[in-house]
């Protein structure tokens, strides 16, 4: 119709478009309208509301971001806040070589290699970039390259890490190569463990697995403690690992670790590893060495140590060089099974994992047991016959030495170290009696230390079965031949006998805080038991006392002397009957002694003990002694140990001879200077004396230093400090700290107004400077005060003095 | 050759007119009133002033067309077909209305899409965005003033247009490529142009004019099939170089639309369906395993994850993930570089992902609303050559729509069609938009017309009823 009237009726006007082509367009509208509106939503149907659970099971899982948090592990410090393992932030870069692949070809490349690339030459251009690539990571992770292209070339690998423990610059570094070139390299966080001190306490602090767990000593007693509790992130990811702002997301803080504060004092540690490894060396001890510094009265650890040991920064090298030079040479499977072996052993505690014959020491224990069960008095009397101590069974027990003590009491049988005497001491008991108190010292039993691997003692192995116990088993234990026990149940044992009669729990951690120092737990065992009276305790002590005899010729314990302090020690000497002889057809000998000081008011148990040493002599007492003396002679003064002024000598001290004597040997010279009551500085490193100044016969006051040459003989001059005007004590720390030694007139509150070598003249080193003191004149009526204080302190003293004794 | 000359002669001479001897047919000046050709029976003169362009070329006067600004019959044309239009006529409103609300939805969903791809890879989450906005602007001007063009205008460059489409698809293909594809013009400091989306246009443009200058044999299959199959040809060898094979597909879609709606013997489409499908039977028994390769993937979405099936694998995770509400708009953690080329081809999946199957639906609807209201304009045109243009629009629209569903959805095997108004890309929203602007242009003639008409019809109602009232006792009495 319309068409019909636009030809008639408009002749100016388009006929617009003819019917036929609108049906054409209408059909293909139909056709459209057919596949979207079905088609289309049909399909979206399908996958979004009938396969909808399916599909959104897909996504989360692909989605899902879980991972842990890293707690920050707790860090260990001594008494003092020293810290002895800290751990920082550092990252480990890993790689995933099957996702480097050849860079995509040019549209010409292809074409010149015929469209399509042969696997071999897509294989060669991967290896030139993965060159490439190997060459840019090396250089910033700072390794060779040859080891990087070799973990990044295999295509099939998928996961290698190629560096551990890396700082944050160059993980931050690696990052952004990594993004830039689209590289699968993921840098995670890790954790490091530092030990500043290196080889230091290294057996009780133990070290790290690679895992990142406590793997010895107090890391893995206290792993749970200082290792905290993970965290955790649940929420979204991209593909590329990253999070996904999401409103689901669940992040649950980790709970990082608590710091332990150690009952170990660094600068007490420090002095016993020293002296511990100058005696391993100089008496070639060949199975390492232990001394421990114990608090007698709370049973912690002041110090403990075990050398040679390691150096838990990197636990796996053999740290001592002559274990080391034992893997030279070794074929491959020899090697690692050597190189376990070594490892194994430097790392041992040996103070609380291995057992071992205590000898003569345990003769204190046999003494308090007697005396404590009433068989024996300090007045009983026993007969140490030169024919020996008959008992059924065995040849007839002898003394060292096949001496005779002749009648000796229990004071006696201590010094003289009689095996006669102990032997009827023990069989006045019975062994039950015997056995009781072996089991009620802690000796039987573990000490429960707070550390991992404690070696337990067992009975028919370690000890005799009191069921089962001969007249000659009982002899034999009496004087400690015929068990084993740990250093550590051995010092136990010691204290309790010299501390009242309390067994104490020996521990290594005070207190455990969180990481801003708040106080979480306080560590305060309580003694287990009361294992003989106070009485007893008093009489072992002055037993004890008798041995080391304020250094007198003659007693055993003389080299552990420090002169002005009350000491008691107990050497002992044992033989490994179960081990190979060695060259001298004699057997391999254990030499151990303990010392507690001071021994009237006992605060600290020093226990050293060498394994299989070589010297020119096997006694504890030559051997063990001085080293413990030593000790002393650094760790009482350090520690602030009660003095006795009447044991100090007075006026001047003659000055021995040490460079030509049988005291060569500067630990040994040193002992003879702590007897005397001097001091000694000792320049180099050598283990001999070359000379000394004061030289020999020179007096001198107590306290003065003299200077042992190590290195050479030749002696050094210092220039002399003026110290005019000053006070005493700091004018005596002025010529101590030039290396001089003073000799002070005039009271000691004075002020210095002479002395006797001028300014700035050469002298040599350990020369005593004589200084004048007087009391200044011009502050009258200020003398009351200086003199009422000194008074206070006297009488401070006086109060003091009968509470110590009680 | 001769013949229509021939016959050409008298009907120039005939008017007498020095005005008129130029005209080269009442259907190419539709503005201007022709009294003195009025008088002609249309079909007669019509024929062989069809043709006549086309012989012109050949023809000897060639040195004297080079000066044609002198020559005074050539000035004719050029006065008609004005570029702009005084009295365009009203658009569509439903039209614009429906095409902005696809345009300012596209442009919220690509953002949603793709600042996390853009934040990932530039770390700047406007990337896509930016000029994404700036050309939705542009090219709303651009076809906001092209809809008020005499659409008529553009007829006289679909040769030149096709011949610089070709052009310029052989320059890309010394361009630098990217992505391993040579589709863009790039040169620094200047957007990225893809040729193929101005080829799109010119071959709706070319195949209009085809299809409307020889609407009286376009039932011959040699201007119904072969003239269209040897002009596209070229086109289609340039984009196969690229390569560019889902240009290649919509150019052939489009074009056979327009061969459709121009009138080409329904035959020929049967013939080429079943040759296709025959083809396609050859393919499967002669190489099935080369056949089973290619279609492994399709068939086995989730075979490849990490790699070749990795982009249909994700799109139906993330479409499916949606449910029927979604997880609501900007929430999809697929975009997250879990979806490979969200911002573009994989953008309906995003959207299925956020707003669920009603969100897909609705947006399905927008698009079917949209080329309902294309297809009822060009019905509505008011020449076949509008009708043409149009009908090529539309299907560009509704085949690229059609087929990026059915690629992230899995229906049909994976090929990158973007989806119009939504995929970010410059060149394509612009000349999408400027097309828009024609298909506009032709609904302010066609309305204009429908207008004219319907005033005429109620004159002539009146002129009836006039005529009427005056024969009013005639009528009556005529029975009797």
């Amino acid at each position: 119709m319309k068409r019909s009237k636009n030809t008639t009726k408009s002749k100016t006007r388009q006929k617009g478009v003819p019917k036929a082509l609108q049906w054409r367009g209408y059909f293909l509208l139909g056709v459209f309208l057919i596949v979207s509106c079905v088609g289309l939503v049909a399909r979206l149907y399908n996958l979004q509301i009938v396969n909808h659970e399916r599909f959104q099971v897909e996504v989360a899982k692909q989605q899902l971001k879980d991972i842990a948090i890293t707690p920050q592990r707790g860090q260990i410090f001594d008494a003092n806040g020293k810290v002895l393992a800290k751990s920082s932030i550092v990252w480990n870069v890993a790689a995933d070589p099957s996702q480097i692949k050849a860079p995509k070809l040019t549209e010409e490349q292809k074409k010149a290699m015929g469209g399509e690339e042969s696997p071999e030459s897509r294989l060669a251009r991967r290896n030139e970039y993965v060159a490439q690539v190997s060459q840019t990571v090396a250089e910033i992770l700072g390794q060779e390259y040859e080891e990087i292209y070799e973990k990044l070339q295999d295509p099939e690998r998928q996961y290698v890490v190629l560096a551990k423990q890396v700082d944050k610059p160059v993980a931050d570094k690696i990052k952004d190569y990594a993004s830039e070139k689209r590289l699968t390299i993921s840098v995670s966080p890790d954790t490091k463990r530092e030990y500043p001190y290196g080889a230091f306490a290294a057996s009780v602090l133990g070290f790290m697995h690679a895992d990142g767990y406590g793997f010895y000593g107090l890391e893995k007693q206290y792993e749970s403690v200082l290792a905290g509790t993970p965290g955790r992130l649940v929420s979204l990811r991209n593909s590329h690992g990253g999070e996904v702002t999401n409103d689901d997301r669940k992040e649950y803080q980790a709970q990082d670790g608590y710091s332990l504060v150690s009952t170990l004092v660094v600068e007490i540690q420090a002095i016993a590893e020293k002296y511990l490894e100058n005696s391993i060396q100089a008496n070639n001890v060949t199975e390492r060495g232990v001394a421990i510094v114990m608090d007698v009265n709370t049973g912690a650890i002041l110090a403990m140590a075990s050398k040679p040991d390691f150096n838990p920064n990197d636990p796996k090298e053999i740290h001592d060089p002559a274990r080391a030079a034992l893997l030279d040479g070794l074929d491959d499977e020899e090697y690692t099974r050597v190189q376990g072996e070594e490892r194994q052993r430097q790392w041992k505690n040996k103070a609380i994992t291995e057992l071992y014959t205590p000898g003569s020491v345990f003769k204190v224990v046999t003494a308090a047991a007697g005396l404590d069960s009433g068989v024996i008095t300090p007045a009983s009397s026993f007969l140490c016959a030169p024919g020996g101590y008959e008992v059924a069974g065995t040849k007839p027990y002898r003394c060292a030495m096949n001496k005779a003590h002749g009648i000796v009491n229990i004071s006696d049988i201590i010094y003289n170290s009689c095996n006669q005497g102990i032997i009827q001491v023990a069989q006045r008991m019975g062994k039950d009696t015997f056995s009781d108190y072996y089991n009620a010292f802690g000796l039987t039993d573990i000490t429960e230390i707070d550390l991992p691997a404690e070696q337990r003692t067992k009975v028919g192995v370690s000890y005799y079965d009191p069921a089962k116990m001969s007249g000659v088993d009982l002899a034999s234990s009496s004087f400690g031949q015929a068990m084993t026990v740990t250093p550590i149940q051995m010092i136990t044992a010691i204290s309790a006998a010299v501390n009242g009669g309390y067994l104490v729990q020996p521990h290594m951690v005070s207190k455990i805080v969180d990481k801003d120092g708040n106080l979480v737990e306080e560590i305060n065992p309580t003694p287990k038991r009361q294992v003989i009276s106070e009485e007893v305790s008093v009489q072992v002590r002055k037993m004890l006392e008798h041995v080391v005899d304020f250094g007198a010729p003659g007693a055993a314990g003389r080299n552990a002397y420090v002169a002005g302090y009350h000491i008691g020690g107990k050497s002992g000497t044992s033989e490994k009957l179960n081990k190979p002889m060695r060259a001298d057809g004699d057997y391999e000998k254990v030499s151990s002694f303990v010392a507690v000081v001071p021994v009237n008011d006992p605060q600290i148990a020093v226990l050293a003990f060498l394994d299989e040493p070589h010297a020119e002599t096997d006694y504890g007492s030559m051997l063990s002694a001085p080293l413990v003396g030593n000790i002393i002679s650094e760790v009482a003064p350090y520690l602030g140990l009660e003095m006795d002024v009447g044991l100090l000598p007075s006026g001047d001290v003659k000055v021995p001879d040490l460079v030509g004597s049988q005291h060569s040997e500067w630990d040994m010279a040193q002992v003879e200077l702590n007897k005397m009551g001097l001091t000694h500085r000792r320049v180099g490193n050598g283990p001999r004396v070359l000379a000394q100044y004061p030289g020999p016969g020179a007096m001198v006051p107590g306290g003065t230093t003299v200077y042992l040459y190590t290195d050479s003989a030749e002696i050094r001059n210092v220039p002399v400090p003026n110290v005019l005007g000053k006070s005493v004590a700091l004018a005596q720390q002025m010529l101590a700290g030039a290396g001089l030694n003073a000799k002070i007139e005039g009271p000691e509150e004075g002020v210095i107004t002479a002395q006797d070598t001028a300014e700035s003249s050469q002298v040599a080193m350990g020369t005593v400077v004589t200084l004048t003191a007087e009391i200044p004149a011009a502050p009258e009526p200020a003398e009351p005060p200086p003199e009422g204080e000194p008074n206070e302190t006297e009488e401070a003293n006086e109060t003091e003095e009968p509470e110590g004794t009680e | 050759m001769n013949e229509p000359r021939a016959r050409r002669a008298p009907a120039k001479r005939a008017p007498g007119r020095t005005a008129a001897p130029g005209v080269p047919s009442g259907k190419r000046n539709p503005s201007r009133p022709a009294p003195a050709r009025s008088a002609h029976s249309r079909p007669v003169p019509n024929r062989p002033a069809q043709r006549r362009p086309m012989q012109e070329r050949p023809a000897p006067a060639r040195p004297v067309s080079e000066r044609r600004p002198m020559h005074p019959r050539e000035r004719v044309p050029k006065e008609h077909f004005t570029m702009f239009v005084h009295d365009p006529g009203p658009v569509s409103g439903g039209f614009v209305a429906t095409l902005a609300v696809l345009l300012v939805f596209g442009l919220i969903m690509l953002f949603s899409a793709s600042y996390a791809t853009a934040f990932y890879k530039y770390r700047d989450s406007y990337r896509f965005i930016r000029p994404q906005v700036l050309f939705a602007l542009i090219g709303t001007a651009a076809m906001w003033a092209v809809s008020r063009m005499d659409y008529h205008w553009l007829r006289q460059f679909s040769r030149p247009m096709y011949v610089g489409v070709l052009i310029l698809l052989v320059v890309v293909l010394f361009m630098d490529p990217i992505q391993g594809c040579r589709r863009w013009i790039n040169l620094p400091h200047v957007p990225t142009i893809q040729v193929s989306e101005i080829a799109k246009f010119s071959v709706i443009l070319l195949m209009s004019d085809l299809f409307t200058k020889n609407k009286e044999r376009v039932r011959n299959f040699k201007e119904g099939v072969l003239l269209p199959a040897i002009l596209l040809l070229p086109i289609l060898a340039l984009l196969f170089l690229e390569p560019h094979h889902s240009a290649m597909v919509l150019m052939c879609c489009i074009t056979a639309s327009i061969m459709f709606a121009g009138g080409c013997r329904l035959f020929y489409f049967v013939a080429g369906a079943l040759s296709a499908a025959g083809a396609m039977a050859a393919m499967l028994y002669l190489r099935p395993g080369y056949v089973q390769e290619r279609l492994y993937g399709w068939f086995h979405p989730f075979s490849d994850m990490m790699d070749s099936t990795r982009q249909t694998g994700q799109s139906l995770y993330t479409i499916g993930a949606g449910g029927l509400f979604g997880v609501g708009i900007g929430n999809s953690v697929q975009k997250h570089a879990w979806l490979p080329e969200a911002p573009n081809d994989f953008i309906f999946a995003i959207l299925c992902e956020e707003l669920g199957f009603v969100g897909a639906v609705l947006c399905i609807f927008l698009f079917v609303l949209l080329i309902v209201q294309g297809i009822l304009i060009a019905v509505r045109a008011p020449d076949r050559f509008g009708f043409l243009l149009v009908i090529g629009t539309v299907a560009q629209v509704g085949f690229q729509f059609v087929f990026n569903v059915a690629v992230v959805t899995n229906l049909i095997p994976n090929t990158g069609i973007s989806l119009p108004f939504f995929s970010s890309g410059g060149t394509s929203l612009l000349m999408l938009l400027g097309q828009i602007g024609v298909v506009l242009s032709v609904s302010r003639a066609g309305n204009k017309r429908q207008a004219e008409l319907k005033e005429e019809e109620a004159q002539a109602k009146e002129e009836k009823q006039r005529e009427a009232a005056a024969d009013t006792t005639a009528s009556i009495w005529a029975p009797y």
